[in-house]
């Protein structure tokens, strides 16, 4: 089990009568990407505010490394690179100009980094052009540019292809990745567009309402949303049994003691249920279920939201 | 700053005629150019210094590196202080050019500049209020600048008072222990004044005595001013 570079223990957040994040308990693991997966207004922001220290929590607590957030900022936050909500950068300055000045208080002994920093994100260095005249691609990249030009163990970033146009997303996409595989970086990201969460997450956290309905890995994700048969019966301990010994089948889950769910739809459903009745088995529910991904989010949800 | 250096000069056509028209020019640009104009030159500073990080969002950039929210309040404070150091230095340089123009002897330049120097320590304490405000609570530019004007008018009007008819009996209340009031009181008792404003001599205040008040005054609104600002939601 790799080491959990960030832990949230009972993280809330509560504005007046409203949480907008509650009890949250995430686990990001070393070296691997989480996607937190929500719709707008779920919480992610607010969450990734609260690992950074710019909200403080109403409960809980924030470990980075294994030490609480609050005390020890100085020595956890010089390993983190980030990118919440807007990039936020002086207008009247260029984005070299912009990123010396973060370079300078970030004390980044490389003399080189802005350069590869931004050469990294395709943008030119010591180029005339202010920051109030960039588009808002450039701006999300110059975000981006300003999160790894310190080299960080750790990154958060929210909503990293926001605003950018397809070529920048993939892109993005392929930094992010080899951020991680080659450099071994741990990265947090959150995104409301699933199909880029299931690109790059190995983790994902689904998060709505402030509340995180799921936490598991996207292999483990992907087989609950798979398709399958779903039985309901008296005993799934037994039905359970009897696909082993009748049909030589072990690809199913039992999910507590009335359901089991097969895998495989090859096997003949009627056959299934005789083998069942015919054990003294009572078989309540026997369909097949052809759950997408989208479907499957939709439903832990509760609705619309997710692109 | 253009108001500083441009100020000295209309004043100076009311004194031309003086006898020690520099004397006259300075104590002129102390009131209308210092105690009139620049709580609010500072105020308008204090907007363009505090804001732009909090309307642009690079505050929480900063926050991240870590850079203490405690200490960008205080550097920026420190930034206001010397700013309002260097406007009054302006004004009185400005003052002895244009009276050497015209024909008039300065004589104690050391003691103007002392003065000049204190008193832009003691008028940017004097405006910590809004500055306070506009760090702590400032959203907008408007909102903000209005509130400096308003507090600047209000502050000068007190000092108006206290120098015009029935002024004594102001000086009197809790009025006299008003920041800008106080700085007011300390410019009474720095240079000789007028047969016209020895009655205002009981409440002169001296250096030792406006150094101490504004040292705890600032203190106050420096430590409240940084637990505000800590406050502020990002």
């Amino acid at each position: 089990m790799s080491e959990t570079i960030i832990e949230t223990r009972h993280l809330t957040k509560q504005y007046g009568a409203q949480k907008s994040v509650a009890d949250l308990n995430i686990h990001v693991r070393k070296g691997r990407i989480y996607g937190l997966l929500g719709r707008n207004g779920a919480g992610k922001t607010t969450a990734m505010k609260m690992l950074l220290g710019l909200t403080e929590p109403t409960a809980g607590e924030v470990l980075l490394w294994g030490e609480p957030l609050h005390g020890n900022e100085k020595k956890a936050l010089p390993r983190i690179g980030s990118m919440i909500e807007s990039p936020g950068f002086y207008p009247n300055l260029t984005g070299t100009e912009n990123l010396r000045i973060f370079a300078t208080l970030r004390g980044v002994p490389n003399a080189h980094a802005i350069q590869d920093a931004l050469e990294l994100v395709g943008l030119p260095y010591k180029d005339k052009k202010l920051f109030s005249q960039y588009s808002l691609g450039m701006k999300q990249r110059l975000a981006i540019a300003l999160a790894v030009m310190h080299d960080p163990e750790l990154l958060i970033l929210d909503e990293p292809i926001n605003g950018l146009d397809p070529i920048g997303i993939a892109e993005v996409r392929t930094f992010i990745r080899d951020l991680c595989e080659k450099r071994g970086k741990t990265i947090l990201l959150s995104s409301h567009i699933l199909s880029e969460i299931a690109l790059l997450a190995d983790d994902i956290g689904i998060i709505d309402q402030g509340v995180l309905l799921e936490e598991e890995t996207f292999a483990e994700l992907e087989q609950k949303s798979s398709r399958h048969i779903q039985f309901v019966v008296s005993d799934a301990a037994q039905a359970a049994r009897i696909l082993e010994s009748t049909f030589h089948e072990t690809r199913f889950t039992i999910q507590d003691d009335h359901r089991i769910r097969l895998h495989n739809l090859d096997l003949p459903v009627g056959k299934i249920v005789a083998a069942y009745v015919g054990n003294g088995l009572v078989v309540s529910e026997a369909h097949t279920c052809e759950e997408t991904l989208e479907d499957y989010f939709k439903r832990v949800t509760g609705g619309e939201g997710i692109a | 700053m253009v108001v500083a250096s441009l100020l000295p000069i209309p004043l100076l056509l009311l004194v031309i005629r003086q006898e020690q028209p520099f004397n006259m020019l300075f104590r002129m640009v102390f009131i209308y150019g210092e105690m009139l104009l620049l709580p609010c030159v500072l105020g308008v500073l204090a907007t363009m210094i505090f804001l732009p990080e909090t309307e642009h969002d690079v505050l929480k950039n900063m926050l991240t590196v870590p850079v203490g929210k405690t200490r960008i309040f205080i550097s920026k404070c420190i930034a206001l202080m010397i700013l309002s150091i260097i406007y009054c230095l302006l004004e009185l340089s400005i003052s002895i050019i244009a009276s050497y123009v015209v024909g008039g002897a300065v004589q104690q330049v050391a003691s103007y500049l002392c003065f000049s120097i204190l008193s832009g320590m003691f008028m940017f304490a004097a405006s910590l209020p809004v500055i306070v405000f506009v760090a702590a609570f400032g959203r907008n530019f408007t909102i903000s600048n209005i509130v400096s004007f308003m507090y600047n008018v209000i502050c000068f009007a007190l000092v108006y008072l206290c120098m015009g008819y029935g002024g004594e009996a102001l000086l009197k209340t809790s009025i006299a222990v008003l920041p800008v009031v106080t700085v007011f009181r300390w410019y009474l008792g720095y240079f000789p004044v007028g047969s016209h404003l020895q009655v205002y001599m009981p409440y002169a205040i001296s250096t030792a005595g406006i150094v101490i008040y504004m040292v705890a005054f600032s203190l106050i609104m420096l430590v409240s001013g940084a637990i505000m600002y800590r406050k502020k939601e990002v």
